[in-house]
């Protein structure tokens, strides 16, 4: 039996996990659920004492087992106590065999002696034995010999499962959104198997953002929400409805988009992203929000049309087929984006504000430059630009000592201000922007929707924004995609409401 | 099909080496017994770049280290004056010992240059090498007295840059001695080569081999698992040193002569090229990639400058290409995974 | 911006060179005849440093395969030297055919680092070392007809060595010197130095050099931008090769013998360990980097050559000069700050 007092966790005083008390009885199957962000993950790395926690100071409060305070500083003192993980991301290795995988780093050994184990021959048949051993417990029939690159996802999956209740001494399984790429008949296998497990007198912790499995395997269920815990439970008194409404969280709406655009001209269109098939059209001049959970496919939407992640889409603009990667037209054609991952894709980090925010934009800005006959080797017309960035730095309240100061010492809010302040600048005809408000502070968060309703309002500029922050996008947005499962599962006006959009996330409609 | 796309390389150059044989005009015999000479000299510093690339730290040129640790041993050996088989002990012993010092230093420095490991080890390569001279060149004879005077320059500071190494290449030319084609050889080295061989096997089959692999796969996922990454590439340069330590003494050993200052230049470039050239890639490698390799490299490089001789009329020609096939495999290996890996990445 | 305090290369360095001014007092030698020889030591090995400058900038690494640009100098000498052209027309023509050579070479080699982005400095180590048979078979058999230049015998392929006295050996040192009682100041020598220095610098100022240094700090912010990263990627590498082979030239005419063959090979290790004790990062580079580290990594080497002497040891120089090189280049790699975008990737 597991017992967790008291847990919180801070990143640079930034508190991601705040007081959580939970408790799991031995042979239940316990559900974590919340939005992105919300902590599950930060909980579920301080048991498996991984490296990132120990990194950043630790966590607080206590962790018992069978009533007894237990220490984590590390994967191994975990592991000792009998927890294990099975990690969203497949922890294996390639090109090994099923048995290797299963068996690593607590292998049979011919012989023990200190120091020396480790150079003792693997008893290769009694590792095979274990596997099987393991694999049989969930009821999984692999040839332990194989190599397990050729492996379909869930028995990869089984693999992983195998090697964690290997460890005879397992007591808690936790399993991170152990679904999130398995198709149905797949997940119902997996879900019997946890059922199994737990069965069999092992604690487990599951994590999805299938509310329905949850619904269907778990005993008791927790809802986290910024960092903390807000609810809790039992089997009878499930109910998707109010699940959905713990996870977002009852918040005063605030002014929303005034004036309704119109119906424009169709500027935009992403082809065959609807369900049955339909194409995904944006109009001129309006704002289109799109959200879903992690995963879903709405990476390929912009990522994929910027050439920043393989995949992509079929786009046109005005009618024009965009060739993926040729980000040249789009650039050419006033097409900006404005991705969420800023310091990789839209930041000169040891650079000062001014790069930051005119780089790119001197072909839309000749007056940037002294030499407009030949812009390659012109110098920088340094007295424009500083006029221009200061006047940004006014205009957007961007804390900084100057135009100079390098990017790497603002704040994040301040960051994605110099990135609004770029595109200010580049002044596009249609915006992608990913996650504008992701990581700053509430009132630069204002400023920066402000602003992103100003440049439509007033420049005209067609807007697409991406977001899982479903409240700032129903104020903004004209309509709403919900993706789920690589497609746009339903497109909303901007006056719904948002338990229907939460629902709708998790690929559901209100009844 | 598959198969001859895999072993593209070694098929390549055995088809270059038919070539050049027939065109350099010499005889079975001779190649063979030259390619015997080099094979025993070469082996055990191909075999050293198993275990680095198995553990993902790709080709280890920083084997020089190792190479340095067997001739210091040596160097010291004759200075103490010993002979025979308390010679070959000491020289064994000694340059072990050598060689886990400096193999620690080596992968201790490796470990904080991740994804740099083999530029990172070319640079230690070439600074052990000089500070080995440094010593040898100016410390002996200035800093320190050496037992035996002999093996110094007239100037009285400094080693010469051939020493005799007789002491320990007469234990071995006295063991299983055969004649083939009118010259002398020992079948000793031979046995030497097979036990470590038989020592690397089995290392392959432990658990360390284990682990080494999967940290050689996916150090990410090895961290997640608990494994510590850092100690196991370290042992695996250590071992890597040990090895060309052995490889130097049998170099040497066979040669007779201690060149102080420049028999331990070079040599991992051609290890590097020998097993390359055996099929093997800066990520996966098997032993008999090793063999294989050497085998085919050094009678390639034996019979290139003759058939250059008689088809230009220039020996050198012969000799261009083979330099450029060791440096060129090399690049193209480099360039074969990088792509294969950023494919993959992405 | 500007680093107060020295990096510890340099500080090593500064601490070296005192201990070897005191050395070089102690064994009473010439200081006014080593100013002379600093000053030309440091301009005719400054401009192949230079060289280095366009590809860190662009982020495609110190250029380790820095023998492509020096063959392409090589070359363009060959052919003024067997045209038989003396004087500044020698060295002209050797500066310009050398350059034309080299943007052929940059293409390709940029077309081979293009594909290796940030593994660029390995690749490039092998490039350079395989590059140097290939040109040694193009000496072989280059169709030369100076008799001064091929071997006595037999009269095919190039010699290892060609003495330039009687061709453009020196012709750029002698420019315009100043003499100033014993002190020369080679004038003509430094000024080409310093143009091609100058060039560089108000290079990084245009917007083609901005665009350099934004791809070597966040490469997908520039591609987002929708700028083609390998064209400019493509650029740097042929600039860094021309440049090379400019360089090249410059050494040559002062050091008074074309050497051949494996002449290039090991030029870049001297070259990156100057410019890394100069202060440039792996990924940022200014002239004022190249122009520091190439006084303090050539002017410690010409003093340590009299101490050597003077001990009687006169290979310690070589072994010094050789383990400060490699030295340096160790430390840049093992404790430079690791690049901002593999932080940003691991948070």
């Amino acid at each position: 039996m597991l017992e967790v007092r008291n847990l919180s966790k801070n990143f640079d005083g930034n508190y991601v996990l705040r007081g959580i008390h939970l408790k799991i009885d031995d042979g239940k199957v316990y559900g974590l659920i919340g939005a992105n962000g919300s902590g599950k993950s930060t909980f579920m790395n301080i048991l498996n004492g991984n490296d990132v926690i120990v990194r950043s100071g630790g966590y607080e409060g206590s962790v018992c087992i069978d009533g007894e305070e237990i220490k984590i500083g590390n994967h191994s003192q975990s592991a000792a106590h009998g927890i294990a993980m099975v990690h969203q991301e497949l922890a294996l290795f390639y090109g090994m065999t099923v048995t290797e995988n299963i068996k690593i780093n607590h292998e049979n050994v011919k012989f023990t002696g200190g120091p020396f184990t480790e150079f003792a021959c693997v008893d290769r048949k009694k590792n095979r034995e274990d596997a099987v051993a393991a694999l049989e417990r969930i009821g999984s029939e692999l040839n332990p010999d194989q190599v397990v690159d050729r492996l379909s996802l869930n028995q990869k999956q089984f693999v992983e499962l195998a090697r964690e209740l290997d460890n005879r001494r397992v007591r808690l399984l936790m399993l991170d959104e152990p679904t999130s790429s398995l198709n149905i008949t797949e997940t119902r296998g997996l879900l019997k198997c946890i059922r199994e497990i737990a069965d069999s007198g092992i604690s487990v912790l599951f994590v999805s953002h299938r509310l329905e499995e949850i619904m269907e395997v778990c005993d008791t269920v927790s809802v986290l929400r910024d960092g903390e815990l807000i609810s809790t439970y039992e089997k009878s008194e499930f109910d998707i409805r109010r699940f959905a409404d713990d996870m977002v969280g009852k918040e005063i709406v605030k002014a929303k988009k005034e004036k309704k655009h119109e119906d424009g001209p169709v500027v935009f269109q992403y082809k065959k992203i609807q369900s049955k098939g339909g194409d995904l059209d944006i109009k001129k001049g309006e704002i289109f929000g799109i959200t879903g959970l992690a995963g879903q496919g709405q990476d390929q939407l912009l990522d994929g049309l910027f050439d920043l992640k393989d995949g992509g889409c079929q786009a046109f603009y005005k009618d024009c087929e965009l060739r993926k990667g040729d980000n040249q037209a789009l650039i050419k054609n006033g097409i900006y984006y404005l991705s969420e991952d800023r310091a990789g894709t839209s930041l000169f980090l040891e650079s000062p504000i001014w790069k930051n925010m005119i780089f790119g934009t001197e072909e839309r800005h000749p007056e940037f430059l002294h030499l407009k006959s030949c812009p390659a080797l012109s110098f920088l017309n340094k007295k424009v630009i500083s006029a221009h960035v200061e006047k940004m730095i006014e205009t957007l309240n961007i804390v900084c000592r100057g135009p100079e100061q390098k990017v790497r010492e603002l704040s994040g809010g301040n960051q994605q201000k110099v990135c609004v302040g770029r595109a200010l600048t580049f002044r596009p005809e249609l915006l992608f922007i990913s996650e504008p408000t992701r990581g700053i502070d509430v009132y630069s968060k204002e400023l920066i929707l402000k602003w992103i309703l100003k440049m439509n309002q007033e420049y005209g500029t067609t807007i697409v924004v991406a977001s899982g922050e479903l409240e700032e996008l129903l104020r903004i947005c004209d309509r709403i995609a919900v993706m789920y499962q690589g497609q746009a599962f339903k497109i909303f006006e901007g006056n719904s409401g948002l338990e229907e959009l939460t629902l709708a996330l998790y690929g559901r409609e209100v009844s | 099909m598959k198969h001859i796309k895999n072993n593209m390389v070694p098929a390549v150059i055995l088809v270059l080496g038919i070539l050049s044989f027939k065109l350099s005009g010499v005889s079975g015999s001779y190649l063979a017994a030259e390619v015997y000479t080099r094979f025993i000299r070469n082996i055990l510093f191909t075999l050293a770049l198993i275990l680095p690339i198995t553990c993902g730290m790709g080709i280890n040129f920083a084997i020089v280290v190792g190479a340095i640790s067997a001739q210091m041993a040596m160097v010291l050996s004759v200075d103490f004056m010993l002979e025979g088989i308390p010679a070959l002990l000491f020289v064994t012993g000694a340059s072990v010992v050598f060689s886990v010092i400096f193999g620690s230093m080596v992968a201790a420095l490796l470990n904080r240059a991740r994804g740099k490991e083999m530029i990172v080890s070319i640079m230690i390569g070439q600074l052990s090498s000089v500070i080995y001279q440094f010593v040898f060149m100016v410390a002996y004879g200035m800093l320190f007295e050496p037992k035996n005077k002999e093996i110094l320059l007239e100037r009285g500071i400094g080693v010469r840059s051939m020493v005799d190494a007789k002491n320990i290449s007469g234990v071995f030319k006295s063991i299983l001695p055969f004649q083939f084609d009118g010259k002398t050889y020992t079948l000793f080295p031979l046995i030497l080569i097979a036990l470590f061989t038989l020592l690397l096997f089995y290392i392959q089959k432990t658990k360390f081999g284990v682990l080494a692999r999967a940290v050689g796969t996916d150090m990410a996922v090895a961290g997640k698992l608990g494994i510590e990454s850092n100690r196991v590439r370290s042992i695996c340069i250590i071992l890597s040193t040990v090895f060309a330590a052995m490889s130097q003494i049998l170099f040497v050993a066979d040669f007779g002569t201690i060149n102080v200052y420049t028999g331990h230049l070079g040599l991992d470039t051609f290890a590097a090229a020998a097993i390359l050239v055996g099929g093997a890639s800066i990520r996966k490698v098997k032993m008999r990639n090793c063999f294989v390799g050497v085998i085919l490299f050094h009678a390639l490089f034996i019979t290139s400058p003759m058939a250059g001789q008689n088809l230009f009329h220039n020996p050198s020609v012969g000799e261009y290409f083979r330099s450029f096939l060791a440096y060129g495999v090399i690049v193209i290996a480099i360039i074969m995974n990088l792509k294969t890996e950023q494919a993959k990445a992405v | 911006m500007r680093n107060k305090y020295l990096n510890p290369p340099q500080m090593i360095m500064f601490l070296y060179m005192g201990i070897l001014l005191i050395a070089a007092a102690a064994v009473d030698m010439n200081l006014v005849g080593l100013v002379n020889d600093a000053l030309i030591k440091w301009a005719m090995n400054g401009v192949i440093v230079l060289s280095l400058i366009p590809m860190i900038n662009v982020g495609a690494g110190r250029n380790f395969g820095m023998s492509i640009g020096l063959s392409a100098g090589l070359v363009g000498m060959i052919f003024a030297v067997n045209a038989r052209y003396t004087s500044w027309q020698g060295f002209f023509t050797s500066v310009f055919l050398g350059m034309a050579v080299a943007v052929a070479f940059g293409f390709v080699y940029a077309k081979i680092l293009n594909q290796l982005k940030l593994n660029e400095e390995i690749v490039g180590t092998f490039a350079g070392y395989s590059f140097i048979p290939i040109m040694n078979l193009f000496y072989t058999f280059a169709p030369v007809s100076n008799r001064q230049m091929l071997y006595p015998i037999g009269g095919q392929g190039l010699r290892p060595k060609v003495n330039l006295d009687n061709y453009f050996g020196q012709v750029l040192d002698h420019l315009w010197q100043i003499q100033i009682g014993q002190l020369v100041i080679p004038l003509g020598l430094l000024l080409f130095f310093f143009a091609i220095g100058g060039g560089l610098w108000l290079f990084s100022k245009t917007r083609t050099g901005m665009i350099f240094s934004a791809i070597a700090e966040n490469d997908r912010f520039v591609k987002l931008s929708g700028i083609r990263v390998n064209r400019y990627r493509t650029i740097g590498i042929v600039m860094s090769t021309v440049l090379a082979a400019v360089g090249v030239v410059v050494y040559t005419q002062s050091y008074g013998i074309l050497h051949l063959y494996d002449g290039p090979f090991m030029m870049s290790f001297p070259a990156v360990s100057a410019i890394v004790i100069g202060g440039a990062s792996p990924k940022k580079a200014t002239v004022a980097n190249a122009l520091i580290g190439t006084f303090l990594y050539q002017t410690t080497y010409l003093l340590s050559i009299p101490v050597a002497n003077a001990l009687l040891i006169p290979e310690m120089a070589e072994i010094l000069r050789t383990i400060v090189t490699s030295g340096i280049i160790l430390y840049a790699f093992i404790f430079e700050r690791k690049d901002t975008r593999n932080e940003a990737h691991q948070k």
